[in-house]
């Protein structure tokens, strides 16, 4: 198969959009207390097979065409990203202080879902911000 | 002030599709859909590169305008 930069950005927004729903899904299965299938390595599992599969396209294109896939616009898109989960962050974290606080949520669970609704923000911001002017 | 372009117009006279400038200056195609578009404003680097393909100067495809 003939590995295009488009092909390459394609792969690049699926997988990452992919692990992005799947932390999205699994931290707030956890607020809610419902076990969804998998266990909880699924999200880990998939930020690592988002990676890889990333790596084995872009592998696949040749150097010229990952470079292209991974241009100015992509890395301005990417640091976009990074600067506005860090907010999602911060709100989420602040936001989840007040259910532990007043023992309606233990601590662990807390920055379990946390850390799991920050990965989310990251990759779907980034799939969004990726898609977005194609 | 707004970095106007007229990349497009340069493109198009020149027969070339954004996919093919793409891979000529070695960029994506939204890279170059954007730039036309004035959603991006390109590095000086990509700016010359953009120019030097389309067999032009920089001055000629960018320049300022007030808003």
């Amino acid at each position: 198969m003939d590995m295009t930069v488009d092909k390459i950005v394609t792969v690049r927004i699926a997988s990452m959009g992919a692990a992005g729903l799947i932390c999205l899904a699994y931290g707030l299965a956890l607020l809610s207390g419902e076990r969804l299938p998998g266990g909880t390595w699924l999200p880990g599992v998939a930020g690592l097979s988002a990676a890889a599969l990333v790596f084995l396209a872009s592998w696949a294109g040749g150097r010229q065409r990952a470079r292209a896939a991974a241009d100015e616009t992509y890395r301005q898109d990417w640091r976009r990203a990074q600067q506005h989960s860090y907010w999602v962050a911060l709100a989420l974290f602040s936001t989840l202080t007040i259910p532990v606080a007043f023992d309606m949520i233990p601590g662990a669970m807390a920055l379990g879902a946390g850390g799991l609704l920050s990965a989310a923000a990251l990759l779907l911001l980034s799939a969004i911000y990726d898609f977005r002017g194609r | 002030m707004r970095l106007a372009n007229r990349v497009k117009e340069v493109r198009t006279a020149a027969g070339l599709t954004q996919a093919a400038l793409a891979e000529r200056v070695g960029v994506s195609r939204k890279t170059v859909n954007t730039v036309e578009n004035a959603v991006f404003v390109p590095s000086t680097t990509l700016a010359l590169t953009l120019a030097r393909e389309l067999g032009t100067d920089v001055q000629t495809l960018f320049w300022l305008e007030e808003d």
